[in-house]
């Protein structure tokens, strides 16, 4: 009989890993942590502490809705990524609103060769 | 953990957080201007949709519709502001403590290239006697389950031991 969950521990599968950069492209407002042209980087889904400027728990929750994005997923169907990139805001939403806010995210991702998990 | 955040902590208010939509920055499929929600330390997914807190539902958003990306970002801040108590102005969300203003992950129109829109909710925050949490945890108290010990507020009022 076969077996109905096969389990997939203990087998190794290589699958495409990404490296996403997200890049601070327009603050309309202000930020106190970020200036444009900085960048936080996921090698993967982890953050890349050496290639990142900063990490602000707010933009991370903007990143969160991309995970599967982040793991090499078609992207044909979003929205939200336009030819290639990924558009994201932070959720401050700025003055009159707010003192700081309205960060505008660029994300880009690019394969990583030769990593396996 | 020193005993001035303790007692910070125990003294923290709940609250239930009104929420509307006060500006839409381009279009949005799912929300439109005015629509408002009340969270209750509680989000309850129903067959016709999702549902904030006990009282006010999905039938306040007039779209039907909820938009699940817009639980990323305003999820946390609404744990913030309602279970935990924090204000508005320690969260960097607003100039007061009770009112706090979010706005979605899409960029506005005009901030990026193909934007379609953003939305910007109002956060006003409302004591609570009572949360749908203490309820719950009070429910697992008379069953005599574990995890309604939690709801006793003589055993929050005591200090935890130290990790060693």
């Amino acid at each position: 009989m076969d077996d109905p969950l096969p389990t997939k521990v203990g087998k190794k599968e290589t699958r495409p890993v990404y490296r996403t950069t997200f890049e601070v492209w327009k603050i309309s407002g202000g930020c106190p942590i970020y200036r444009e042209g900085d960048r936080i980087v996921f090698d993967d889904d982890l953050i890349n502490e050496e290639e990142s400027n900063f990490v602000c728990k707010l933009a991370v929750s903007s990143f969160s809705t991309r995970y599967a994005w982040f793991r090499g997923s078609d992207v044909a169907a979003d929205r939200m990524i336009e030819d290639g990139d990924a558009w994201l805001a932070c959720p401050a939403p700025g003055p009159p609103y707010t003192k700081h806010g309205r960060v505008i995210f660029r994300g880009s991702r690019v394969p990583v060769a030769g990593i396996a998990k | 953990m020193t005993q001035d955040l303790q007692d910070k902590a125990a003294s923290r208010k709940k609250y239930k957080i009104l929420g509307e939509v006060v500006e839409l920055r381009g279009a949005c499929p799912f929300w439109t201007k005015g629509d408002r929600f009340e969270y209750d330390d509680s989000i309850k997914i129903t067959e016709t949709g999702i549902q904030y807190g006990r009282t006010i539902g999905v039938s306040s958003i007039k779209s039907g519709l909820l938009c699940t990306y817009s639980l990323c970002q305003l999820h946390p801040i609404l744990v913030a502001m309602g279970r935990f108590g924090v204000g508005a102005d320690e969260l960097g969300l607003g100039g007061t403590s009770d009112v706090a203003h979010v706005a979605c992950e899409a960029p506005a129109i005009g901030d990026s290239p193909k934007a379609h829109g953003q939305v910007v909710w109002k956060l006003q925050r409302v004591p609570l006697e009572i949360s749908a949490a203490d309820i719950f945890f009070g429910d697992l108290a008379g069953k005599g389950l574990p995890w309604g010990r939690y709801a006793s507020k003589e055993e929050v009022s005591h200090p935890r031991k130290p990790h060693p």
